[in-house]
């Protein structure tokens, strides 16, 4: 079920019903699961089952390992939890990833192999929900958290509806506290909550959908020849403007869901085009993925403790898998390794570098950021398109290396695009040091209401059609 | 906070609040919203806009459905001249059966065509409304867009449906609802800014000028059949269109095989398969006028186009110049009929389907 469909607006009125009429907490957590599960089915019904075999296996293999001893059994439950899960994830995501590249390389040595078609349907975020359960198992194994008491509290906290298919990645120890009182939001949590997924669904629906996408799919689409370069910068800005408004539209919807029943989900962005460098950008973008990966990935591999050298491929191997979490492709993955590559490259410049005088003064700090968002622009090149040969020919145009080219975008598209991403640059500078909440205590009743109406309308207007969110197929 | 519940610590998870009554606040958008957007409906209605529903992807697949629950069933598939100038209550007075409506706007048949083939048990008849351009596209736009029909239908999911109808309910009541015309993209298009000299940029596409019902009867609306201004920008616009640079599909004559052989070996493939199950295809060209009649002539001339698809595929078909009855017929924008004369056309038409039925060659 999509936020941004008339599905959605009917489900959630009904959810909000049943939440603030049912006197019994319990009886509203457990009205709350099933709506999840009713959420998640409205997609593809037979697909719950593997949340069920998600949730059943790390509530299992958290208790036993609360009560196992034994470093060999702990090792043994954790790789029952891990297989579960990265086996269904590898299955549904990796499975034709993997034969693809089984088969060329049987190509490779000379050895023909035919392998029946691998057409398996992605679940709808299998991505997202495998991250936050393995990340319980994880902290009970490491004894940083004890397991669950309530299997009700444990089952929603995997399938609570606002943040099942594209996060944010919640952990257990943000979710499952909450789950301990009854919650109601507040009327201002609500007014809030309301506030945000108007916000979420025009970055989405009007920005993302309505101003970006056709300039992007334009650009990223034309397989024929080579893209004059001013089209070909245009496009690409629109894809990271689209990406950010879709993405951070979604994360923003469901942070305002969850507010209006009463419970807290983390930022995962935060003017992440404002960033100045790849540390802060990560920091920044995707939050709770980047701290996912960072606690659970970088920190194991032994973070920044062993020297540089090892510091640099620790960083390289987050990255590579990060990028592999996004898709079973190895445009993916380069754009994953570019990002690791980009860390590493900072990590170096900030022990050298770091203390001069001209990377503290605004000026400085500019440059730097505008680096910033041109590199990550560069890098989107690779996570969009959809193989290397279209990724390299749009790289050949963006710095005009051909001599023929097409001009593609139309003027009212480039005003569209330009307009966009100079307003989300700016609105993410304005933002850099304080959260958009603070920024909204200082407008005005009139203004506020004014940002809201024009919101509103532009959602209206642009009416139907809905689109699934970009971060779906991850 | 103690857990009582949980063994997992409480992390500072908490959210900001901005100072402000939101709850007031968010009542007095949600009203000043709800009146601009009674004015703008206001408007809409003013400028000759009526509630219709939305020829969606949903709409489409709603029909397609019912392929499966009966698979005898008369089914119509082509572009937009079936989805106009097909009347299916008249076809169901004169033949004793409802046709279900698959056509879609500036589509190739092909790919309905192959579903049809593919769909178990299929033994009903096709008609099949030929726009040679279209029909022998190659790829583009006009395979892309059923291939995008096809694949909602087959992966409908059920807030879909559910969406669907929430739609519909909307798009019945409100005039503001249309999506080829008022939505704020079309709106931006409407500004009509001038692009630079090279700028290749798609083909301008006709604005909403029909409309469907619930079982996807097309129609040229009201403001279409009386507006002669519009008219004469629409058919402005299929000049364009059909004259738009020639793809591989056009190159019949040249030695190597070409995608239009491909096209027509491809229906005949699909036509043995209905046939062999006790199914008929029968294709029918449907009338075009003044200077577009003029170009598809000199664009897609019969012989090499029309005339193929007999040659190849052993099917019956009528064209609207073999039959006086079937011509005369004034399209208003050049491509397609007022509802009254589709409704005289389709009358007329089924007079040969009987005449072929009676020949049991459908």
């Amino acid at each position: 079920m999509l936020f941004n469909s008339l599905t959605f607006i009917v489900f959630f009125l009904i959810v909000l019903a049943l939440h603030y009429t049912i006197p019994s907490w319990r009886l509203q957590k457990s009205v709350l699961l099933i709506a999840s599960y009713v959420f998640y089915a409205a997609w593809n019904p037979p697909f719950v089952l593997l949340l069920w075999i998600s949730t059943l296996i790390d509530w299992y293999v958290a208790r036993a390992l609360e009560k196992e001893e034994r470093p060999g059994r702990r090792r043994l439950l954790l790789t029952v939890s891990l297989s579960g899960n990265l086996g269904l994830l590898g299955f549904f995501k990796y499975g034709g990833f993997l034969l693809e590249n089984f088969i060329a390389l049987m190509d490779l040595v000379g050895i023909e192999f035919q392998a029946a078609p691998f057409d398996i349907i992605l679940p709808v975020g299998i991505s997202f929900y495998t991250f936050q359960t393995l990340s319980y198992t994880l902290d009970v194994y490491f004894r940083r958290a004890r397991p669950s008491n309530s299997f009700l509290d444990f089952a929603l906290y995997v399938t609570f509806f606002p943040q099942l298919v594209a996060g944010p990645i919640v952990r257990a120890g943000e979710f499952l506290p909450q789950c301990a009182e009854p919650k109601r939001a507040t009327r201002d949590q609500f007014g809030w909550g309301l506030y945000f997924i108007t916000l979420g669904l025009f970055q989405k629906v009007v920005l993302a959908d309505g101003l970006l996408s056709s300039s992007a799919d334009t650009v990223f689409g034309h397989g024929d020849g080579s893209v004059y370069a001013f089209d070909a910068w245009m496009g690409v800005l629109a894809f990271s403007a689209q990406i950010f408004c879709d993405f951070a539209g979604y994360s923003t919807c469901a942070i305002g869901v969850a507010l209006c029943l009463g419970f807290v989900l983390p930022d995962n962005f935060r003017s992440p085009y404002a960033a100045i460098g790849f540390s802060d950008f990560w920091r920044r973008w995707h939050m709770t993925l980047s701290t996912w990966l960072r606690d659970y990935l970088y920190i194991a591999l032994g973070g920044n403790r062993s020297g540089n050298v090892r510091t640099g491929i620790n960083l390289l191997i987050t990255m590579f898998l990060g990028g592999l979490w996004h898709g079973a492709s190895w445009t993916f993955v380069a754009w994953g390794l570019l990002h690791g590559f980009y860390l590493v490259t900072e990590h170096f410049l900030r022990q050298h570098f770091g203390s001069a005088a001209w990377t503290q003064e605004t000026w400085g700090r500019l440059a730097l950021g505008f680096l910033t968002f041109f590199l990550v622009s560069l890098a989107w090149v690779f996570f969009r398109s959809s193989d290397f040969p279209s990724a390299w020919s749009l790289m050949g145009s963006l710095f005009g290396v051909y001599d023929q080219s097409s001009q593609l975008l139309s003027t009212r598209e480039i005003i569209q695009v330009a307009l966009v991403v100079v307003g989300l640059i700016c609105s993410h500078w304005y933002l850099y040091e304080k959260r958009l909440e603070h920024a909204m205590e200082k407008f005005s009743a009139w203004f506020v209401v004014s940002i809201w109406v024009m919101m509103l309308c532009g959602l209206i207007l642009m009416q139907g059609g809905a689109n699934a969110f970009i971060y779906f197929q991850f | 906070m103690p857990s009582s519940t949980s063994s997992f610590k409480t992390d500072p998870l908490g959210r900001i609040i901005p100072g402000q009554h939101w709850v007031r606040l968010s009542l007095l958008s949600l009203i000043l919203t709800l009146v601009l957007t009674f004015c703008w409906e206001w408007y809409c209605r003013h400028l000759g806009y009526a509630p219709t529903l939305n020829d969606t992807e949903d709409l489409w697949a709603s029909r397609r459905v019912l392929v499966a629950e009966d698979p005898s069933r008369t089914v119509l598939i082509g572009a937009s001249r079936m989805l106009f100038d097909f009347d299916m209550d008249v076809y169901e007075k004169e033949m004793g059966e409802r046709p279900l409506q698959l056509a879609t706007v500036g589509t190739n048949p092909g790919p309905y065509l192959e579903d049809l083939a593919d769909q178990p048990g299929f033994k009903g008849t096709v008609i099949v409304g030929v726009v040679p351009k279209l029909f022998f596209a190659p790829g583009g736009p006009p395979v892309k867009s059923p291939e995008n029909h096809l694949k909602r239908y087959r992966e409908w999911s059920p807030a879909q449906k559910m969406g669907h109808h929430l739609g519909m309910f909307l798009e019945r009541r409100l005039a503001f609802l249309q999506q080829e015309d008022l939505t704020l993209t079309q709106l931006l298009l409407s500004l009509k800014i001038p692009d630079r000299p090279k700028a290749k940029t798609p083909p301008e596409l006709p604005p909403y000028f029909y409309e469907v019902d619930g079982e996807r009867q097309g129609g040229m609306t009201d403001l279409a059949e009386k507006d002669v201004k519009l008219q004469k920008r629409i058919q402005q616009i299929w000049l364009t269109l059909f004259a738009s640079p020639k793809k591989d599909g056009d190159k019949i004559g040249d030695e190597k095989k070409k995608p239009a052989d491909t096209i027509l070996e491809n229906t005949r493939g699909y036509i043995d398969k209905i046939r062999a199950r006790g199914g008929k295809v029968v294709f029918v060209r449907f009338p075009s006028t003044g200077k577009l009649r003029e170009l598809e002539a000199k664009t897609n001339p019969r012989e090499k186009y029309w005339d193929r698809i007999f040659e190849f595929t052993g099917a019956p078909g009528i064209h609207f110049e073999d039959h006086p009855q079937l011509m005369g017929f004034d399209c208003p924008e050049w491509s397609h009929l007022t509802k009254k004369d589709a409704a005289l056309f389709t009358r007329r038409l089924t007079a040969l389907f009987k005449e072929l039925r009676s020949a049991g060659q459908i």
